[in-house]
């Protein structure tokens, strides 16, 4: 006798299949490709260097919008975020890009750039900062009037329901919905 | 055929390789496909999700210069090159020579070209299966991705709670040894932690068959119980149960007192 036949049931899609499989091939490529330090000398953070004629001088004045690429941290990865909103209180959101080029969970959004280094955006890692913290970087881009809208929604979406709205669910994540799920990890 | 520092200082001060002396752009060009066949020989042995054909057809070098540029290069212009920036700013005055620091920061980079340049070129040439195993092969991509429900729905409402009783049930028969392996899967802690082995009072061998047993468990008894059942249906209700017991195995937490600190120092994804 059929006991859940009340349950209406979505099944998982072939594209959120698609894009998990190819998050978990990215993942496994993102954990396991990262020693390699015989062949990469420690680096240490730029001082005097960064004033140096060969360097662009950081772009302190912050605008929603920019794209910005952060000054570089001792043997991290290039680190782009998207300034969303400026606050009265000289804060700034802002929310970092993926270094994957899927979205990962319902709180990743894809931002519409083929860019790899841009390609999503990490809501979930928004963070509200003091505008001095985040202005020490540069200006690599600006995302258009439309872009930044998106990003807002997205970004008030996640906020009050943990994942994206609806007319952007296409462009996010799969759900999270198995405790083994190597996306906790 | 090595670049030379006066190379990248030529680069960076043009906007483009194609601008710089020949004998620079040749350097550098050789520079990025060694860079880009060591990261691509160790990203292909670090994954067996990729195609079989993945590195069969390796880049000119002239290639791997393109994919490296483009990678972080958001507009043409040079503030849209600002990644160059960040290659020169890594550069100080102190131990690390300016020329070694400047290639490990591209070295850097070129490990995220080759892993976008292997997702674009090999990740979808590979057909997905619901299931296709993942991680220690104990799921599948249709367990990641099972059914969901609408929660505004009545009949959900009545599973939901169908599924807490079920969940309560099932977390009553777990072993100390089980929950423990299932609140640092909820928690995102590696089943490699010492703290939680020490918990579990196993190796992690024995901890990680436990957890995959347990998994299997579960779902062969759904299947069992719901035997008349859609595929579905049954999946969804899966879903519910598991996201009850994960309530449980929380609620476990707060109460157990000699858990080690690594379950108190994680957020983990408690609900």
């Amino acid at each position: 006798m059929k006991k859940l036949e009340q349950l209406s049931a979505t099944p998982g899609t072939e594209q959120e299949a698609k894009r998990l499989a190819t998050w978990l091939l990215e993942w496994d490529l993102f954990r396991f490709s990262g020693t390699e330090e015989e062949e990469l000398p420690s680096a240490t953070l730029p001082v005097d260097s960064r004033q140096g004629e060969s360097v662009a001088p950081i772009d302190e004045d912050l605008a929603a919008g920019e794209i910005r690429l952060l000054v570089p941290r001792r043997d991290e990865l290039p680190l782009f975020i998207a300034v969303a909103d400026i606050e009265s209180n000289d804060q700034a959101v802002c929310v970092p890009f993926s270094p994957l080029g899927e979205p990962a969970t319902p709180d990743e959004l894809l931002t519409g750039r083929d860019t790899p280094a841009i390609r999503v955006f990490c809501l979930w890692n928004a963070r509200t900062l003091a505008r001095a913290r985040i202005s020490d970087s540069w200006i690599a881009d600006k995302l258009s009037t439309a872009e930044l809208e998106r990003l807002v929604q997205a970004l008030k979406g996640c906020q009050r329901d943990g994942h994206v709205p609806s007319h952007l669910r296409a462009d996010a994540g799969p759900p999270l919905v198995h405790p083994a799920d190597p996306r906790r990890e | 055929m090595t670049p030379e520092l006066e190379d990248w200082k030529e680069w960076k001060r043009h906007c483009a390789r194609a601008l710089c002396s020949e004998d620079a752009q040749r350097r550098l060009a050789a520079f990025a496909h060694s860079r880009f066949r060591v990261q691509l020989r160790r990203q292909i042995a670090a994954t067996s999700l990729l195609h079989a054909d993945a590195g069969r057809q390796q880049p000119t070098a002239e290639d791997a210069w393109h994919l490296f540029e483009s990678y972080a290069a958001l507009t043409t212009t040079r503030q849209g090159k600002r990644y160059k920036d960040w290659i020169f700013a890594r550069v100080s005055d102190s131990s690390t020579s300016p020329f070694d620091t400047i290639q490990s920061g591209a070295s850097l980079i070129m490990r995220s070209v080759v892993r976008a340049h292997l997702r674009t070129e090999y990740a979808h040439r590979r057909s997905v299966s619901f299931d296709q195993p993942v991680g220690d092969g104990s799921l599948t991509l249709g367990d990641l991705l099972a059914s969901t429900t609408d929660p505004a729905d009545a009949a959900t409402g009545e599973h939901d709670s169908m599924a807490k009783t079920h969940a309560a049930r099932l977390f009553s028969e777990l072993s100390h040894r089980e929950r423990v392996g299932l609140l640092a899967k909820c928690m995102g802690i590696s089943l490699a932690n010492a703290s939680v082995l020490s918990a579990a009072g196993c190796r992690k061998s024995v901890l990680s068959q436990t957890v995959r047993d347990l998994f299997t468990r579960i779902k062969e008894s759904l299947l069992r119980e719901f035997q008349e059942d859609g595929p579905d249906a049954v999946m969804a209700f899966s879903t519910m149960v598991l996201s009850g017991l994960e309530a449980c195995i929380y609620s476990w937490k707060s109460s157990e007192k000699n858990l080690p600190q690594c379950f108190h120092s994680v957020e983990g994804n408690q609900q």
